[in-house]
């Protein structure tokens, strides 16, 4: 498969790419969803009219084309005195973020991360909401940040909790595999369903 | 050399007298509405130019938004490079084109290029950031010039060859873009309902709008908003979210960067941001 670079933008990574006689203007984290079919007039209107580099260099593979953006785009953007950070300042995202978008990301927590069990991410983001400055321009934000944490400390205490109740449940089984012989033996003399009163007796 | 503002403000009484005739074949009713979206048109319409909100966040770092002939000699000095091999290499197949309206203008090198704006994102098929320009900054500007359509279109539209001769025939002063704009879209406007009427000097498909060249500085203190989609603010939220929770890639970690920049001058109120 050649996949042809027609334009693309340094500054951001923004490219209009030829692939299979298709054309799509095609923008970070370049999935299928996040492309749009363009005619073949945007090439030149977007180097014309929209700061958009000319290129036509050919690439084998997908990867191939999003390395060689990356890599523009961190050596332009290098060149501009501005690098790309390597990491973000998460408190001063919240620091500028607008209440209605910080509320939405504690929606976010509440009605996603916790029902999909993603506590690390939800953590990651209530520990840096309550240490921001957000929380002091808006403080009814605390008590709602404060009540995701302890759900999530109650899930958390609830999961370990199981694991240990299912590890005490189950730890008589633990040894099993050093005594398989054991175990096989057992079995074929006495048949499945009486094993796991043998198991128990092993294992006491 | 053609010197593309006098050729504006010559056209300045052929622009009224087009107007004129415009209303004067009208019925009372329609007369009436085109001279009221006639005022709309000059009261309401700014300048408008789509950037990338890395260009937006050089603004508000205090660097003037810079076209490409300025960039290219930004990059010769920085590289000790020829600007004018920076530009073909940029251009490639394309410099001709841009080379021979800039040069076929008296400070074509200088003009910059924003579209008249009354309410909506601008040309945003590749520039999501509309900038809209101040009141105060159309009122300071001693070029400015407008007509219907791209320049470039219009001056290679006959033939692969530059004939500049239709958009010397079209072309406005700034200061009599309404009646332009009127006169353009008479036919238009009756059955529009004003609150569609932005749509009408940038149509949702790009294929009508109103250029407006001009020579001048935009700085931080020009911008009167920046306005961008629900769902381009949406994808940057989302983006900002995803930041606490997975390592984002370089370009998604530059994009939240300067959408952070964008904020900071918001809240510190150096610019409004109005998403729609």
């Amino acid at each position: 498969m050649s996949i042809t670079l027609e334009a693309f933008s340094p500054v951001d990574a923004v490219a209009i790419i030829r692939s299979n006689q298709d054309l799509r203007l095609c923008r970070p984290p370049y999935k299928q969803n996040n492309t749009i079919k363009v005619p073949e007039s945007a090439i030149e209107d977007a180097v014309l009219n929209y700061d958009f580099h000319a290129s036509g260099a050919s690439f084998e593979n997908w990867a191939a084309v999003i390395h060689f953006l990356n890599q523009q785009l961190i050596a332009y953007r290098e060149s501009s005195g501005r690098p790309v950070p390597e990491t973000l300042n998460m408190i001063e995202i919240l620091d500028v973020a607008p209440l209605t978008v910080l509320q939405n990301f504690l929606k976010k927590v509440e009605n996603e991360l916790i029902p999909e069990r993603q506590f690390a991410h939800a953590k990651h983001f209530l520990i840096a909401l309550l240490k921001s400055h957000a929380t002091q321009e808006h403080p009814e934000l605390i008590t709602t940040a404060a009540n995701l944490l302890e759900q999530i400390n109650h899930f958390e205490y609830s999961k370990s909790n199981s694991a240990t109740v299912l590890e005490k449940q189950y730890s008589p089984f633990k040894n099993l595999p050093e005594k398989a012989n054991s175990k096989a033996d057992y079995v074929r003399k006495h048949g499945f369903f009486g094993s796991l009163e043998h198991a128990h007796a092993l294992a006491s | 050399m053609l010197d593309l503002f006098a050729i504006a403000t010559n056209n300045a009484d052929f622009i009224n007298k087009t107007f004129n005739e415009t209303i004067a074949n009208l019925s009372e009713p329609k007369a009436i509405e085109a001279k009221h979206f006639a005022q709309w048109v000059e009261s309401k319409a700014l300048i408008s130019i789509n950037l990338r909100l890395f260009v937006i966040t050089e603004i508000l770092n205090g660097i003037p938004y810079k076209n490409i002939h300025e960039w290219a000699q930004e990059q010769a000095v920085l590289s000790g490079r020829n600007k004018d091999e920076i530009l073909r290499e940029r251009l490639k197949g394309f410099y001709d084109k841009r080379m021979a309206f800039d040069q076929a203008f008296q400070k074509g090198e200088c003009f910059r290029y924003g579209a008249l704006n009354a309410g909506g994102l601008g040309l945003s098929n590749y520039g999501l950031y509309c900038t809209v320009l101040t009141h105060n900054f159309h009122d300071t500007l001693n070029h400015s010039a407008c007509f219907s359509g791209d320049s470039l279109e219009i001056c290679f539209s006959k033939s692969s060859t530059f004939d500049p001769m239709v958009l010397i025939k079209s072309i406005s002063p700034f200061s009599h873009r309404h009646w332009l704009a009127t006169s353009q879209l008479i036919a238009d406007i009756d059955a529009a309902q004003q609150n569609d009427w932005s749509q009408l000097l940038i149509s949702t498909d790009f294929k009508q709008y109103f250029e407006i060249i001009f020579i001048g500085e935009v700085t931080v203190n020009d911008l009167k908003c920046v306005r961008v989609s629900t769902e381009e603010y949406q994808q940057k939220q989302e983006l900002m979210f995803a930041s606490y929770g997975k390592s984002l890639s370089e370009p998604e970690r530059a994009e939240v960067q300067d959408f952070i920049q964008l904020l900071r001058a918001v809240k510190d109120g150096k610019i409004q941001l109005e998403t729609l």
